[in-house]
């Protein structure tokens, strides 16, 4: 009896020693924090995202991404609303537009690109001017898209409407090329890298870049859901400061990210370098542009007016400008 | 007295189905997600009467009508006379019957890509050809059974009557594959119409067509939009139905069939 009590007594203390060795070991490596990562399908606007995964920045920061690749914004804006993901890089428009409308409660960022949309027009259209687009059938996305909206400015800067044109959406970028290609749209409003695609394929040529008709005009954000946010404010630091990084690594490292733009988006290299040269990599969250931006969609009709009653408040509360300082 | 309970029952099953909607849509109390019946109907109204973007409802249904039209009477055009070659000449079957099995499985939208690389896809013409495969090979293969199905006791009276074959493909062989062949146009109709909504994706003109409508109501984020392009997309389909019954109700009162089905 007493053996088996010593016996009893000893293993009490041989597993004390080893669980108390086993608590008390510091962990190996830290437990990574999960972020769902949405953005664009081959879309060179947010060639951040790729260098940043590329480069493992990511990992370095004790972030696994998990990246869910959407084929336009406004699919992006579902997956925020279905809880899918908990950042994205997507447009600004599908961000503005679905935001106010169905109130899925994202916050901007910060900027991911500026400009890098241009009017792209067949070879062999006879088009040389903006003024040569009247009654001419031009692909776009979709109504109020930044494309849209660049296409009508650009059409009353020479006194033109939009009842002087065929529009033709909704487009997808390679359906703007398919269509191209075989003539049945005269001309299109793309973004990078299906504009220089246009071009270098020998059938496309740039009528206007984005940058003549609306210079810094907003494109693409990184945005967040506001619950993300508010739960971890670490990672989302972190995932800017690696947004930063990135924009700035792509501004000063040009030739090397052509290379990366190739990966990327399986474009030709010709076509990247081109594509490069019309997009204003940028990081500072753009409110000027994006409250410019909403006033045209208000009267067009597409934002619901009694969804924004003060313009000023929305942009105020659709921006977080504070991580982007941070950094910088 | 059994016709007129018929007509008002018709119209349980939609009454039930906008009940259970409104319930739902309390249920999930997000409109975002589902909006209201209410809600949708006065957009409903709100888009035939004012539209929007600068286009009707009205206009949207009449170019998806065109295209469907145009997918199906060229559907229509070659597979009637097909599958009456290929239901009556034994050759003719053997001879095309490999080819038309493999591509029949190919579902009409798998075609899509390949459309966009030929012709574009914003043109009317790529919209009627996902149409046409969609609406072609229950056509085809209705015909085929039709003309296969004839009596043989009416053959062999026409030949007997002295009747050369010509004739006898004409008079006898075409009214007796009828019934087949218009359960094949309905049947096509409908899968036609079904394509419709994915021809729309891939770009059309001025944004017209119910299903370029719908993708454009999600890009701007008002469900109500998509919601009424369906439930626009089911009516019509219903009404192409009633008009196909109705033709087939007129023309072949004769068979017996076709009367007891309908309730003749």
């Amino acid at each position: 009896m007493r053996r088996s009590v010593k016996g009893f007594l000893l293993v009490i203390i041989i597993s004390t020693v080893l669980f108390s060795g086993c608590t008390a070991k510091p962990p190996e490596k830290p437990e990574k924090v999960k972020v769902r990562l949405g953005y664009l399908t081959a879309d060179l606007h947010q060639l951040a995202y790729y260098v940043a995964k590329k480069k493992g920045w990511y990992e370095e920061a004790g972030i696994e991404v998990i990246p869910v690749e959407y084929i336009n914004g406004a699919f992006e804006m579902d997956g925020f609303k279905a809880n899918e993901i908990d950042v994205g890089y997507l447009g600004t428009a599908p961000a503005t537009i679905k935001h106010a409308n169905l109130d899925i409660p994202i916050q901007i960022l910060a900027q991911v690109n500026n400009e890098g949309s241009a009017i792209v027009v067949g070879k062999d259209k006879g088009i040389k001017s903006v003024k040569d687009l009247k009654g001419k059938n031009i692909g776009i996305p979709g109504p109020g898209t930044v494309q849209h909206f660049l296409l009508l400015k650009a059409l009353s800067q020479v006194g033109l409407e939009s009842k002087d044109v065929s529009l033709v959406y909704p487009m997808p970028g390679k359906s703007m090329l398919d269509n191209l290609k075989t003539g049945t749209i005269d001309a299109f409003v793309g973004w990078e890298p299906f504009n220089a695609a246009a071009v270098e394929g020998g059938y496309g040529e740039i009528l206007i870049t984005s940058h003549e008709i609306w210079p810094s005009h907003p494109c693409c954000v990184l945005a967040t859901r506001m619950d993300f946010k508010r739960n971890n404010p670490e990672t989302i630091q972190k995932l800017v400061d690696i947004h930063v990084r990135a924009t700035k690594w792509i501004k000063e490292n040009p030739e090397e990210a052509v290379r990366y733009g190739v990966e990327f988006t399986g474009r030709s290299e010709e076509a990247v370098r081109l594509a490069m040269k019309n997009i204003d990599f940028a990081y500072e969250p753009n409110e000027e542009g994006t409250k410019t931006y909403l006033t045209e969609l208000l009267e067009f009709g597409i934002i619901k007016q009694e969804k924004v009653p003060d313009k000023d408040q929305f942009i105020r509360d659709f921006f977080d400008k504070s991580f982007v300082e941070k950094t910088s | 007295m059994p016709i007129k309970i018929e007509k008002t029952t018709k119209w349980v099953s939609p009454v039930i189905a906008i009940f259970l909607w409104e319930i739902l849509a309390i249920l999930i109390s997000d409109p975002s997600i589902l909006p209201y019946p209410l809600e949708t109907f006065k957009f409903w109204y709100k888009l035939a009467v004012e539209g929007y973007m600068g286009n009707t409802l009205f206009q949207h249904t009449t170019m998806s009508l065109i295209r469907v039209l145009l997918g199906f009477t060229m559907a229509s055009i070659i597979a009637i006379p097909m599958g009456i070659i290929m239901g009556w000449i034994r050759y003719a079957e053997s001879a095309l019957g490999t080819i038309i099995e493999t591509l029949r499985p190919i579902p009409p939208l798998a075609w899509i890509p390949l459309v966009l690389l030929w012709f574009g896809g914003t043109s009317i013409l790529s919209q009627a050809i996902i149409i046409f495969i969609g609406a072609f090979f229950p056509i085809l293969l209705n015909t085929i059974s039709g003309v296969k199905s004839t009596p043989k006791i009416l053959v062999e009276a026409a030949y007997t009557l002295g009747t050369n074959e010509k004739e006898l493909v004409r008079k006898v062989v075409i009214p007796s594959s009828l019934p087949y062949v218009i359960t094949g146009l309905r049947i096509g109709l409908g899968i036609g119409w079904m394509c419709l909504v994915a021809a729309e994706f891939m770009g059309v003109k001025n944004g017209l067509g119910l299903g370029a409508m719908m993708i454009f109501f999600h890009g701007a984020g008002i469900p109500e939009g998509i919601i009424v392009g369906m439930l626009m997309i089911g009516i019509i389909g219903l009404i192409m139905n009633e008009i196909v019954i109705f033709v087939e109700k007129r023309t072949l009162v004769w068979r017996e069939e076709v009367g007891l089905r309908l309730g003749v």
